[in-house]
């Protein structure tokens, strides 16, 4: 319900201005093709403006669907943006080919040269956000770029429509162009200034670091001159090392410990897989972090279940470990069964500790390993369809499942299990692939 | 499948928007056919418009049919402006666009800005 709420809010800061071209005196119709244009034109505007707002974790907005959903809905919303960018100019070209002059910054002003860089800015936006990986674009060079040629696409869009004006020239309009383009302002200066010094007057000293099983690390946090965060088991937090919250530099990890630790102690587990995880073995206790959190949907806390299926990934383990730590706490009789699966044996995180949680949780563990050792008798290769058939519980219909892997696997597992007929109000899952 | 959600609604907004695009682009417009005046009212002074166009040298900033500084055209105008905006344009540009630098051309003889006026309301797309 909250959700449907939200997306009215975000409809109607996409549409307000289109909103505002409607009332009022207007300027003579240009034709069908030009006007569309011009109303793609201002509503690629808004909407670009309107990013900045999504990716600003504003925490109430983003709980309702989990914010991962958000960042998803940001990136194809940047491919919506791109295309209604590039239908402005190709519609207004279609009606009258002789505008096709104004694309070249020799003969044209330089406003309609501002649209034409914004669309390439925001081309570029595109192109380094889907492609980060295979451009081998470090995440935080990457984040520095975005935030960058968002501005900067957002600001030449503005040149271009205080250039234009037409639908935007009467002054009334005009100021309240102004004032939409001023609101954009202060949310981003909120985001990027005021949220970052809030952090930073909470800050979290490292009190552990842990090697564990599988090349990851866990990181003890506890915080310093305050009382700490409270989170659902399964929820993420933005982390910041070795940096001030100014600097952007924070990366999303689960929490793998339960919620309400003593000291307001919490813990995250990394594996070392790209280029900030590398250098987790590195951090000191004594260390200053700043945590951002609670974030994310994935937790047991927001569903009434019977019952619990986890499936986890390499280091997926990590939420599904603060949700199974938390049962323990809460000496919760629902029955959990944990679907596994590692490479090897010796190398999988938390084993151990998995092993001991049988005894405080009715919890059946079926690790699948992909290279199993010689006298390995459980699960091996991968979690198929039949490994599924064989494990599940007789009432797997009315359990809940929550899934944590490499994205290939959780897209896999949640089709298998629908497959089975759980339904998918039932199957939880998160995309913590981000960019 | 979490990921479908959100492109779901990603394609959803786009929609939206295109179709109140479509919605701007054809409803609520009724009233902009009135503006542009016949331009055959007055046959006799566009020819004299065309001179004065050439006596001020407007094409120094501006083209017609890709003769002059194609900076800034002018064909369609008599298409998208109605005659009292294309006469704002010529004598007070200001009032069309505060932080516009244009020569206000606000001592033409009356007749002269009639003709040019009338002159540039005829340039419609061909």
């Amino acid at each position: 319900m909250k959700g449907i709420l939200w997306l009215i809010v975000y409809l109607g800061l996409v549409l307000a201005p289109l909103v505002v071209l409607l009332v009022g005196p207007m300027p003579p119709a240009l034709g069908f093709l030009p006007d569309v244009s011009a109303a793609l034109g201002f509503a690629a505007l808004s909407m670009m403006a309107v990013q900045f707002l999504l990716t600003a974790r504003f925490r109430r907005a983003t709980a309702p669907f989990g914010i991962d959903i958000i960042y998803y809905f940001h990136r194809y919303l940047g491919a919506v943006i791109l295309g209604l960018a590039i239908a402005h100019p190709v519609l207004l070209i279609a009606d009258n080919p002789s505008l096709a002059e104004l694309l070249n910054p020799l003969v044209a002003p330089a406003h309609m040269t501002a649209g034409v860089l914004s669309t390439i800015a925001l081309a570029a936006l595109m192109a380094t956000s889907w492609w980060r990986k295979r451009l081998g674009i470090p995440y935080e060079r990457w984040r520095v770029a975005h935030t960058g040629l968002a501005i900067a696409a957002v600001l030449l869009a503005l040149v271009h429509l205080e250039g234009v004006q037409y639908y935007a020239a009467s002054p009334w309009k005009r100021l309240l162009w102004r004032a939409i383009a001023l609101s954009w302002i202060v949310a981003a200066g909120y985001v990027r200034l005021v949220r970052p010094w809030q952090l930073r007057r909470r800050p979290y000293r490292v009190v552990g670091v842990t090697g564990e099983r599988g090349d990851a690390w866990t990181l003890a946090l506890e915080p310093d001159g305050h009382s700490g965060l409270t989170f659902q088991p399964g929820q993420f937090a933005w982390l910041t090392l070795r940096a001030n919250p100014f600097q952007m530099k924070e990366h999303p990890f689960s929490f793998s410990s339960a919620p309400g630790l003593a000291g307001g102690r919490v813990e995250f587990t990394v594996k070392e897989l790209g280029d900030f995880t590398r250098t987790m073995g590195g951090i000191r206790p004594g260390e200053v972090a700043y945590v951002d959190a609670p974030y994310g949907a994935f937790t047991i806390d927001r569903h009434d279940a019977s019952g619990f299926v986890f499936v986890a990934g390499g280091i997926g383990i990590a939420p599904l470990m603060s949700m199974l730590r938390a049962l323990a706490e809460r000496t919760d009789p629902r029955p959990v069964l944990l679907l596994y699966a590692y490479r090897r044996w010796e190398r999988m995180t938390f084993r151990e500790e998995i092993e001991s949680l049988r005894s405080r949780l009715d919890l059946e563990f079926v690790p699948v390993l992909e290279e199993p050792p010689a006298d390995w008798d459980g699960e091996r290769g991968w979690i198929t369809g039949e490994v599924l058939e064989r494990r599940l519980p007789p009432d797997r219909l009315s359990r809940h499942y929550f899934v944590c892997g490499p994205e290939a696997m959780t897209q896999a597992m949640e089709r298998l299990i629908h497959g089975l007929g759980v339904p998918l109000s039932r199957i939880h899952s998160e995309l913590f692939d981000l960019v | 499948m979490r990921s479908r959600i959100a492109k779901l609604l990603a394609v959803a907004t786009g929609a939206i928007v295109v179709a109140l695009a479509l919605v701007f682009a054809t409803a609520g417009r009724g009233g902009a056919d009135e503006a542009p005046q016949a331009p055959d009212e007055q046959p006799q002074i566009v020819p004299r418009g065309k001179v004065v166009y050439d006596e001020q040298r407007c094409s120094a900033c501006h083209s017609i049919e890709g003769v002059g500084n194609r900076r800034y055209p002018l064909d369609g105008v008599g298409g998208k402006l109605n005659g009292a905006d294309i006469r704002k344009w010529i004598v007070s540009p200001r009032e069309m666009n505060p932080s516009v630098s244009k020569r206000a051309y606000d001592k033409l003889p009356p007749g002269d800005l009639d003709a040019l006026v009338a002159y540039l309301q005829q340039l419609r797309q061909k």
